[in-house]
């Protein structure tokens, strides 16, 4: 796999194998209909293209935060389909 | 508490189930949680083992893919056989039957099906081919609708013309709504969705405690998130109360994303009506764009079929998506309707109740049957 751990389009390989790659089971959790959001660590803010530069997981991406307030380096932002909607903060529970 | 270890402490969670049974040691209660999300939490962490046995959970229509009708999906077919298109989607809906096949047998038969992330995935696919019109599959509830909005933004300001939408996002209010109303379901609570709601904040909600006095628990996906939100609502019945509350404080505001619902807002509107598989027609369930961006809009471009199709009649999948049946109790499951070999939607997605359960080894009839023993015992001394 290329790209950050996501899969090429698909053109030059196997279908199966390509569909195994495709299939959200493979994943664990669906894109869509888990309601699934991944926390993602911010390193740099570039207000100019309303993206950050983001770590999830052992990789690093660029992500638009255009529908997020006050990014700033070392938030959690909470990614879902390519984009922030929304912010992870601690918080007591009792 | 951080976010992952804390919250599957299973100390806690039978502390907390233990303080709900005592909160309700005997009257049956059941709860809908309205997420795919949640559904592949309580089986992934057998956490109906460990709920008492008068509690039980019931899973609603909160997998946008299970809910998509079959006519929908052969549209999509449709759009990716086009000449010259290339059609993008998120992987759940790859392996997805339409009445002739899936988008995976579509890109087998030679149409150009690629898989997304993200619609800002397809929006640079239309980029780099200029000369080919892209075609993003939109589905999902509002957590997903913003980044289908924000792409629409994007593809206005850089006036990206050879890129569309074939819009199917929905709305989780109505469907709610028309569980409540339905004749042949009750129900004692709800866990609410976790990221929906931080999108839309809590207010959708509170029609349901206010008009049908029934209590909303906005939760987490954390086993621990859910375990006290079902402590949650169970307290609020011992109490006599209902009301929407937020469990998942360390992520929902009150008022929502005001600015993802701003973004949702300017790009698109409510249908007049749409189909739900298992629900039928609902009324200003889903989404369509805006007139001002009748240019992205995949459904003014091409022409799509837009025929309904019934389910095949051996699918179950709209008793289970409102909850009436439980998986185990559709005629097929496990049988004709498998992960490998799915009739319904629900065995397709990994969040639908059915491939959760399939696929999570939970199924156990002997512990189904115990459970409903319980729970028939209880009512029948009411």
């Amino acid at each position: 796999m290329s790209n950050n751990g996501r899969p090429d389009d698909g053109q030059s390989i196997d279908l199966e194998a390509w569909a195994e790659q495709s299939c959200c089971a493979a994943e664990d959790a669906c894109i869509t209909c888990a309601d699934n959001a991944i926390p993602a660590c911010v390193l740099s803010v570039d207000d100019a293209t309303g993206q950050a530069v983001v770590t999830i997981g052992d990789h690093t991406e660029a992500i638009d935060i255009s529908l997020v307030d006050g990014v700033t380096p070392g938030a959690l932002l909470l990614i879902h389909a390519g984009i922030a909607i929304g912010c992870l903060k601690e918080v007591r529970y009792e | 508490m951080k976010y992952v270890d804390e919250f599957r402490d299973s100390h806690l969670a039978s502390h907390l189930a233990e303080a709900i049974a005592q909160l309700n040691p005997e009257q049956p209660l059941k709860l809908m949680e309205v997420c795919g999300g949640h559904t592949h939490t309580i089986y992934k962490h057998g956490i109906e083992d460990i709920l008492p046995p008068t509690i039980d959970l019931v899973h609603g229509p909160g997998c946008p893919v299970c809910v998509l009708p079959m006519g929908r999906i052969d549209d999509a077919i449709a759009l990716a056989h086009t000449d010259g298109v290339i059609f993008t989607t998120f992987g759940d809906m790859m392996r997805v039957p339409g009445s002739n096949g899936s988008l995976l047998d579509a890109r087998a038969q030679g149409a150009d099906v690629r898989f997304v992330y993200s619609p800002l995935d397809a929006l640079k696919v239309a980029q780099q081919n200029p000369e080919r019109q892209v075609i993003f599959f939109a589905i999902g509830f509002e957590t997903t609708a913003p980044s289908t909005a924000v792409t629409l933004l994007r593809a206005q300001a850089e006036q990206i013309r050879n890129f569309s939408i074939f819009c199917n996002h929905i709305t989780v209010v109505p469907p709610i709504k028309a569980i409540l109303d339905s004749p042949d379901l009750r129900l004692d609570g709800f866990v609410g969705p976790g990221h929906v709601s931080m999108v839309i904040g809590l207010q959708p909600y509170e029609f349901i405690a206010r008009d049908y006095h029934k209590p909303v628990v906005i939760s987490g996906f954390e086993p621990l998130d859910i375990i006290q939100s079902v402590y949650m609502i169970v307290k609020q019945i011992s109490e006599g109360r209902s009301a929407v509350e937020n469990q998942y404080i360390r992520v929902v505001r009150p008022e929502g994303n005001v600015k993802a619902l701003q973004a949702m807002d300017r790009t698109m509107e409510l249908r007049p009506t749409f189909e739900w598989r298992g629900l039928g027609s609902i009324p200003y369930s889903a989404l369509k764009l805006r007139p001002a961006y009748k240019a992205w809009d995949a459904e003014e471009r091409f022409a799509v079929p837009g025929i309904r199709v019934a389910d095949p009649t051996a699918c179950q999948c709209g008793e289970v998506l409102k909850g009436a049946i439980k998986p185990w109790e559709c005629r097929v499951f496990g049988t004709a309707c498998t992960p490998e070999t799915p009739i319904g939607t629900c065995m397709v997605s990994s969040e639908g109740a059915c491939a959760a359960y399939y696929n999570f080894g939970r199924f156990s009839m002997a512990g189904e049957r115990a459970r409903l023993r319980v729970l028939n015992s209880e009512a029948t001394k009411q």
